[in-house]
């Protein structure tokens, strides 16, 4: 007490000062209306912007759990739509006429629609991207789910209708992914426009750039163009996004363009994928050569 | 000390609180001329000393006002201040002559660093803490530049008076 009452002498001045300043705003504030209308304002302004910072952070940090769950509904969803009002008529006729005629396989009866691209399918299932080496020549993804969740080897990896990858290798709770960004891998891509068929491969440099290699040199091709992935995969299923052409040169004396690829999936920024495998993958499988798959 | 001249801030205070009070020309002339008194009351005297006479000078003007305590508390902010704002305007060597220097001693360089300062400061923080809004923050510093300006050249002439009147009270008192 008598510490205080010294620290209160020493610093007097500054007390007092303190002292009057807060007797003048108390005198403000409870004699006059504009200033204490103006006070209530600020303590509104202030407790509404507090309240608002503390909402978007606990909106922010409960974001991860809502990606997730939407993904998950996301799968269900389109799962529920194709086993309902399958899109493709045309299709599902055929699948029926096969079934009728015992042409397809008990597994093979097991196939649905992935809405909005017409794929048919027999399995697919959300995961989540739990590592992304993106610094090697052969980099690989890492999934959460695994072969008690159903995914095997040779599944491919959507971000919605953009390819990411192939499963590799399973365990049971994880599964190994090589992407399109992997020195090893060719991917069959088609340039819709012309129709025409070329490979897509990875230089090894940029993340977001491949080439497009094959593509003739007599056929047109413009920036900007879209490139999917062609029927003659096995893995991936026709139409999906592989990228878009981002530059043309012509290497003269050349029969083919040197095309640079910009990715249609970032993989800097992938998180939530789909797994999925096109119906009759296996029988068709089967029935090539192993070494042309 | 004693060369104050004390009839005359009496005489301020009474026309700030009847005449100047009125005066609202273009709503930016409003010159607060007690904040003279303020500047000219010794620099020796204890500073607790000092602001209490500040508040209660403010606290007069404010409840003829009837503006709550704004006055009260840029008058306290002005005599909190005057010490230290004292050794950054005046030349240190005119201190040590007289650690308590009369407005009239001080060279006119000083005199405008010293005063103008001080009663800018003065009349932002009112104009400031009246309009008690960011928004009018500009407007605030603009109001209290004018009113400054208008201060400041009263204050001059003033101390001019004085001087007039003290040189004559010398010859007075010589004959």
């Amino acid at each position: 007490m008598g510490g205080l009452a010294l620290w209160l002498f020493k610093y007097r001045s500054l007390a007092l000062f303190i002292l009057l300043e807060s007797i003048g705003a108390w005198m403000t504030f409870s004699g006059v209306s504009y200033h204490r209308s103006r006070l209530n304002q600020f303590q509104i302004e202030i407790a509404g912007n507090y309240q608002y910072r503390i909402h978007r952070i606990t909106r922010f940090m409960g974001l991860d759990e809502e990606n997730i769950k939407l993904n998950q509904e996301i799968t269900a969803l389109k799962l529920q739509f194709s086993a309902k009002n399958g899109a493709n008529d045309s299709i599902k006729g055929q699948i029926a006429t096969s079934n009728q005629q015992g042409t397809l396989s008990p597994l093979q009866r097991n196939t649905f629609l992935w809405p909005d691209s017409g794929i048919l399918l027999d399995f697919a299932a959300p995961a989540r991207v739990v590592f992304c080496g993106l610094g090697n020549q052969q980099n690989y993804l890492l999934l959460d789910q695994g072969s008690l969740h159903g995914i095997q080897p040779r599944m491919a990896v959507l971000q919605g209708n953009k390819i990411a990858g192939q499963v590799q290798a399973v365990s049971e709770h994880f599964a190994r992914v090589v992407p399109l960004i992997h020195t090893k891998m060719r991917t069959s891509a088609l340039h819709p426009k012309s129709q025409t068929i070329a490979s897509l491969v990875w230089d090894g440099f940029s993340t977001r750039y491949a080439e497009l290699l094959d593509f003739p040199i007599h056929i047109p091709i413009k920036i900007g163009d879209s490139l999917v992935s062609s029927s003659y995969s096995a893995v991936y299923p026709p139409g999906l996004r592989l990228g878009r052409v981002d530059r043309v040169e012509i290497i003269p004396g050349a029969v083919t363009y040197k095309i640079r690829v910009v990715l249609a999936t970032d993989y800097r920024q992938l998180d939530h994928v789909q797994v999925i495998r096109p119906a009759l993958q296996s029988e068709r499988e089967k029935i090539l050569p192993q070494d042309l798959n | 000390m004693n060369r104050r001249p004390w009839v005359l801030f009496l005489f301020l205070i009474f026309m700030q609180v009847s005449v100047f009070n009125r005066v609202q020309w273009l709503g930016v002339f409003n010159p607060m001329v007690y904040a003279i008194v303020l500047l000219w009351l010794p620099l020796s005297w204890n500073r607790v000393f000092s602001m209490l006479i500040g508040f209660v000078v403010g606290w007069w003007i404010d409840s003829s006002f009837q503006s709550g305590g704004i006055h009260a508390m840029a008058s306290v902010w002005l005599m909190y201040f005057k010490p230290f704002w004292v050794r950054f305007t005046v030349s240190s060597m005119q201190l040590q002559d007289n650690p308590d220097p009369d407005l009239r001693d001080i060279e006119i360089r000083s005199l405008v660093s010293y005063a103008g300062g001080l009663l800018l400061m003065h009349h932002t923080l009112l104009y400031t803490l009246e309009a008690f809004r960011w928004a009018s923050l500009p407007s605030s510093i603009f109001k209290g530049s004018i009113n400054t300006l208008l201060v400041s050249g009263l204050l001059w002439a003033l101390i001019q008076w004085t001087r007039s009147l003290d040189s004559r009270k010398l010859q007075d008192n010589r004959y």
